[in-house]
């Protein structure tokens, strides 16, 4: 604090502090807004730095024998490329909704830690710097993004001895994912209790809009999984650096022991992944409607028995290391299962669409492009529950095409259509609708192009994770295909980009409301003040909103919930 | 409000569900629900709901209150800590004006630098695991000083 001492008068002038500065203010903010912006905008960064990748694999394979990129660098390209994607795109991306959005939501004033919220913030923020800055040492982890054991073994034992990753590689990566593990704990906690404890008077469980129902799923998901990462990952550090064989075999240890770990939290991810891309739908479909959601209790539930089941499938990615034939049949059954409660959720979003009064805003086609192309990903997700067809195709560029239909016609077209649903309460802006259609539609065939010939190939036997391949194995106009494709993609993502540059300039005003929609989140003003709500709203039925702005059709007068 | 309570507890359609929610929110959402409660005409729990036609209220009562202040308005609490805002004027004679009173600092999170300085401490620690023991134990002191930065700051 300084002291200006005049003639006659004495001026105090404090000094800022942190907080009060711009660049300060969201250093230390704990306002779940700011950090799910944050956690946006990191997600965002993360998924432009992945697509790179992406189309860097994409040219070295675009013709046979390429020679874009090394072996070396190829093989930490395509390893960063799924990790980016993964662990820095989608849950970053999905927590920033989930932050943003589901305490306004549910009607609460933030989140229930606050701190704790930030925490989270800050270590997936560090750790994805940490993870990127492997590229500048050149030893980015190089072993895939499951960094499968023996590979991920440094070259070691008398009798076989092996030079797999003697770099800091690996450690990069057993770091970097302990590092977004803690984030993934601190943000599931926050939303369990948030979600379970701070709703509104009258939000019951069975009146929560289905975006915090799948985000609370997400959430118990990642607290019952990743301590089997973090758990495979410790071992694995102490198997490279302290001398112990965990995953050994010249030693008594069991790499196939590192499957089983690595899995058993790899498929839930996948659900993680996917779950709230469930509720982001779940929400645009019955506004751009104009109907109730059906089916809204067994969309709920069924996301439940998903998550579930997800931790039951997890050795359908080990068909072909040799498992007993009753753990097959098992594994290959419960998969199988998952198919049914992910049918179910289908059905309803057709039946929410089916008599609607249709309004085809940019939201709504990317939710329809989603309902489309997931069920392209989950149908041949349940063909690879087939063990004698998974022994045919495992490892190849079907199940490329699988994850990739899955992750980016299911979870990328979610998050866009998100995107485009809520950005005008997050900015008090809209989106262009004419270019956002672009954006739509170039990503669709940009994302067909590039995956649906990866079928193709893999059936032809195209392994994944090759740096090159020879000219006269009749794989060279599939790959060419999803080059171009991978292209048309980049051109979907820069159009986006203009897009969010020139709305958040000189975009039209949003109003509170510009959707007509059904849920708390729009009963606040656009973007929403720093308080969320100045008195907390009661609610009396699953659409809080709608009640409000036509009473006299308010489904609390006739709904049963 | 007692006898409300009273009244509902054994009908489980009746909103009584409304009342036991308050409950289970945090004492601040807990405070204004029980202001808006205890508001004449407030709908919770009664009003036009077929299910509980023991006490009406009008439909304007219901929409007075469930009408959010903020929307659209420019207001804002006229300090940071103590703010007084009401209302839209009432375009119906019927409708009562409310006042609510809305204290910021006390409602919403306050800013702290600790959970950035915990996660750098963290993310030192570990870094120390790859480069040298030195940077370890640099990253365990951060650590420890951020914790107890986070533990003992004033809220």
């Amino acid at each position: 604090m300084a002291t200006h001492v005049g003639d006659s008068t004495t001026t105090l002038v404090r000094r800022k502090s942190l907080g009060e500065t711009y660049v300060g203010e969201w250093l230390v903010t704990t306002d779940h807004k700011k950090i799910g912006l944050m956690y946006i905008i990191l997600g965002f960064f993360f998924f432009l730095v992945g697509g790179m990748e992406a189309l860097l694999i994409r040219t070295q394979l675009a013709v046979p024998n390429g020679k874009v990129l090394d072996p070396h660098t190829y093989n930490e390209i395509f390893t960063m490329h799924g990790t980016t994607m993964i662990f820095l795109f989608v849950i970053p991306i999905l927590s920033g909704f989930g932050n943003y959005i589901v305490p306004l939501m549910i009607g609460a004033r933030d989140m229930a830690f606050p701190r704790m919220n930030a925490f989270g913030f800050w270590v997936v923020f560090f750790g994805g710097i940490f993870l990127q800055a492997s590229f500048l040492i050149g030893q980015a982890p190089n072993g895939g993004w499951f960094m499968y054991a023996p590979l991920n073994e440094m070259a070691r034992g008398a009798n076989h001895a092996f030079e797999a990753t003697p770099g800091m590689n690996a450690d990069f990566w057993i770091l970097g994912t302990l590092l977004l593990g803690v984030s993934s704990i601190a943000g599931s906690l926050n939303f369990v209790v948030t979600i379970l404890k701070l709703r509104a008077p009258g939000m019951s469980i069975n009146r929560m809009p289905l975006f915090t129902w799948m985000i609370l799923v997400m959430s118990f998901l990642l607290l019952f999984a990743l301590p089997s990462l973090t758990t495979a990952s410790v071992m694995l550090l102490l198997d490279r650096h302290m001398g112990t064989n965990f995953y050994v075999y010249s030693n008594g240890g069991d790499p196939l022991l590192w499957q089983h770990l690595f899995w058993s939290f790899g498929h839930p991810e996948v659900y993680i992944l996917i779950l709230p891309a469930f509720g982001m739908v779940s929400e645009i479909l019955p506004v751009f409607s104009r109907k109730p959601i059906f089916g809204y209790t067994f969309i709920a539930w069924s996301g439940v028995a998903i998550g579930f089941l997800s931790f039951t499938v997890w050795a359908h990615h080990m068909f072909a290391v040799g498992l007993p034939s009753i753990a097959q049949a098992f594994f290959a059954t419960s998969t199988t299962l998952i198919a049914i409660p992910t049918a179910v959720k289908i059905f309803n979003w057709v039946a929410t669409v089916y008599g609607g009064k249709l309004n085809l805003k940019t939201p709504m086609l990317f939710a329809l492009g989603f309902v489309a192309m997931f069920l392209i990903g989950g149908l041949n997700g349940a063909a690879l529950a087939v063990v004698p067809f998974d022994y045919q195709i495992t490892d190849t560029y079907f199940v490329v095409s699988h994850i990739h239909y899955v992750l980016f016609g299911g979870t990328a077209l979610a998050v866009f259509g998100a995107f485009y649903y809520w950005f005008p309460k997050m900015t008090g802006k809209m989106l262009d609708d004419g270019l956002g259609k672009w954006h739509f539609w170039l990503s669709i065939i940009g994302l067909n192009l590039a995956f649906f010939p990866m079928h193709i190939a893999g059936l032809l036997g195209m392994p994944r994770r090759v740096y090159d391949y020879p000219g006269n194995l009749g794989w060279n106009e599939m790959n060419l295909l999803s080059s171009i494709g991978a292209f048309i993609i980049g051109v979907a993502v820069v159009v986006f980009m203009f897009n969010l540059v020139k709305s958040l300039k000189s975009g039209e005003k949003a109003p509170e409301d510009p959707w007509d929609a059904y849920t708390l989140e729009w009963d606040t003003s656009s973007p929403p003040k720093k308080y969320n709500f100045l008195t907390i709203p009661v609610v009396r039925s699953r659409r809080p909103f709608y009640d409000k702005k036509y009473p006299d059709v308010a489904d609390w007068k006739t709904a049963t919930h | 409000m007692k006898n409300l309570e009273n009244a509902s507890r054994n009908d489980p359609h009746n909103g009584f569900d409304q009342v036991n929610e308050s409950r289970r929110v945090a004492p601040l959402a807990r405070a204004a629900l029980k202001d808006d409660l205890t508001a004449p005409g407030h709908p919770c729990g009664t009003g036009n709901d077929p299910r509980d036609r023991r006490n009406m209220v009008s439909e304007d009562q219901q929409q007075e209150h469930t009408t959010q202040p903020e929307s659209g308005a420019e207001e804002q609490p006229t300090t940071p800590s103590e703010g007084v805002e009401s209302n839209p004027a009432p375009s119906a004679s019927r409708r009562v004006r409310k006042k609510v009173r809305v204290n910021v600092a006390e409602i919403t999170p306050h800013p702290s630098i600790w959970p950035l300085a915990l996660a750098l401490a963290l993310v030192v620690l570990l870094l120390g695991t790859l480069i040298h023991p030195v940077v370890q134990v640099i990253g365990a002191i951060l650590l420890i000083g951020a914790v107890i930065g986070w533990l003992t700051e004033r809220r």
